[in-house]
C-alpha cells in the first residue's frame, strides 16, 4: 500500500512492483509513478506535452 | 420473496413515466395500478411510449385507487397534501414525490409556496428523503417525502463541509443549470420550442423554491445560508449544480477528498469525480441520463479557502424517481440498488 499524492487515498501495489511503474488510483483518476519500492514512493507520473514528438 | 402491491398516482407525468418504467422491472412488484384522469382507460405508453411492449397496463381514473401497500404520489405540487388522509387510507405506506411534505415548518412552507399548507400537523411525519443523510429514518419511516431535483444535487454536494463545520454559513451560492424536463409535462409559453431552444434563461436568480429545502437540511450541525440561482438550458434531462464555498480556513485538496470519502466512500450512488485528465475530469449530466447517480467534484483555488464543488444527476432519476425507489426499497428491506442498476450511455 502507498498513498496517493494527490487524493490521500491508499492504492494497492503487486508484491512485485518495480520502479518507474505506472498505475492509477482508482478514486481521483490520476497516473501516478512509483518513484520508490522500499517503502513505497508515490508520485504524479509526468504527463505528454504538447509539443510531444515533434 | 416478498411482493408488494404498488399504485402510482399521477403516472402520466414525466415522474410518474419514470417511476413505472423503474418499478416494472423491480423483482418485488407484484401489481400495479397508474392513475391519470386525462388518460383513463388509455394504455400507459400512450403518455410513456419507451414502454411500448414492455407492459398492457391502462391508466385507471384516480378515483378508482384500489387499496394496496404502497403509493408513490406523482401529483403536482399542493394537491397530495388535499388529499393525504385518503391516500392514507389507503396504503400503509406513501413516498410522495411532490414537495408537499419536505418542509418541518408551516411558516416556510407558506413563504416559499404562497399558501398555507394544508395538513401542517402531518409535516413531522414524514421523512426527508435522501438516503445519503436520513438512510437509518428512512428504513422505518411509513410516509417519506422526495426530496426535489435541485435541492438533492445542491444538498448532497455540500453536507460533507456543513457536517463537518468547514464552510462558511452565509457565503455560499449554487448556481444550478437545468434541463426542460424539470418543467413538467405540461407546456407553456416558456416551454415552447422556438423561446425554449437555444436559450440560456436565468429563470430564478434568487427565492428558488427548493432553497427552502437546502437550508433546511444543510443547517443540522449549525444554522446554515446558501444562496441558489438557476438557469435553464439547451438539455432535456440532467442538472449540474456549481457551489461556490468559502472555507472556515485553509485546507489541502486531500483534506478534502478525505471528508468526502469519509462521508459517500460507501454510498452506491455517489462518485466523487475530479480527475486530472480526460474530456470530462468532473461531473457531466449528459452521462447520468436515466442513471440514479449523483457525481460529485471538487477543485480548491490556490489560497486553499474558495473551494468550488460540482455535482451532476439526473433530475428524473436521483432528483425525482430513481430517488423514490431507492427510498422504496429502503422501506422494504430490499437491497438498495435494485432496478437502478443502470450506468448510463456514453457518448
Amino acid at each position: 500500500m502507498a498513498d496517493c499524492p494527490v487524493c490521500g487515498a491508499e492504492v494497492a501495489l503487486s508484491e512485485d512492483v518495480i520502479e518507474g511503474e505506472l498505475i492509477v488510483c482508482n478514486d481521483c483518476g490520476t497516473e501516478l509513478e512509483v518513484t520508490q519500492v522500499s517503502p513505497p514512493v508515490l508520485a504524479e507520473a509526468p504527463q505528454e506535452e504538447e509539443d510531444w514528438g515533434e | 420473496m416478498l411482493r408488494v402491491r404498488v399504485a402510482i398516482v399521477g403516472a402520466s407525468g414525466y415522474t410518474g413515466g419514470e417511476t413505472l418504467r423503474l418499478l416494472l422491472g423491480h423483482p418485488n412488484v407484484e401489481t400495479l395500478q397508474a392513475t391519470s384522469d386525462s388518460y383513463a382507460g388509455k394504455p400507459v405508453s400512450w403518455a410513456h411510449p419507451n414502454l411500448r411492449k414492455r407492459t398492457q397496463l391502462r391508466f385507471v381514473p384516480h378515483a378508482e385507487l384500489a387499496a394496496c401497500d404502497v403509493l408513490f404520489l406523482c401529483l403536482p405540487h399542493g394537491e397530495a397534501m388535499k388529499q393525504i388522509e385518503r391516500f392514507e387510507s389507503l396504503a400503509e405506506r406513501i413516498i410522495d414525490l411532490s414537495a408537499d411534505f419536505r418542509l418541518k415548518s408551516p411558516d416556510t412552507f407558506r413563504s416559499y409556496y404562497g399558501i398555507d399548507h394544508a395538513k401542517p400537523e402531518r409535516l413531522a411525519t414524514y421523512v426527508y428523503g435522501i438516503p445519503e443523510l436520513h438512510r437509518e429514518a428512512m428504513r422505518t419511516s411509513r410516509h417519506i417525502s422526495s426530496a426535489g431535483c435541485n435541492a438533492t444535487a445542491v444538498i448532497l454536494a455540500l453536507w460533507p463541509l456543513f457536517k463537518h463545520r468547514l464552510a462558511d454559513t452565509t457565503r455560499t451560492i449554487a448556481d444550478v443549470k437545468t434541463g426542460s424536463s424539470e418543467a413538467g409535462v405540461s407546456a407553456t409559453p416558456g416551454s415552447h420550442h422556438p423561446e425554449r431552444s437555444g436559450a440560456v434563461r436565468s429563470y430564478s436568480p434568487t427565492g428558488h423554491r427548493h432553497s427552502a429545502e437546502i437550508i433546511q437540511e444543510l443547517s443540522v450541525t449549525e444554522p446554515v445560508t446558501v444562496q441558489m440561482s438557476a438557469t435553464s438550458i439547451e438539455m432535456v434531462r440532467g442538472i449540474l449544480a456549481t457551489c461556490h464555498v468559502t472555507l472556515k480556513s485553509r485546507l489541502t485538496i486531500k483534506d478534502i477528498w478525505q471528508v468526502y470519502r469519509q462521508e459517500y466512500g460507501n454510498e452506491p450512488f455517489i462518485r466523487l469525480v475530479a480527475e486530472n485528465h480526460g474530456i470530462f475530469r468532473f461531473p457531466e449530466p449528459k452521462l447520468l441520463a436515466g442513471t440514479n447517480y449523483c457525481d460529485i467534484g471538487f477543485e480548491l483555488d490556490k489560497n486553499g479557502e474558495r473551494l468550488v464543488v460540482i455535482s451532476a444527476l439526473d433530475n428524473l432519476m436521483k432528483g425525482a424517481a430513481g430517488q423514490a425507489v431507492q427510498a422504496f426499497n429502503l422501506m422494504y428491506g430490499f437491497d438498495e440498488t435494485t432496478s437502478l442498476e443502470f450506468t448510463g450511455l456514453h457518448p
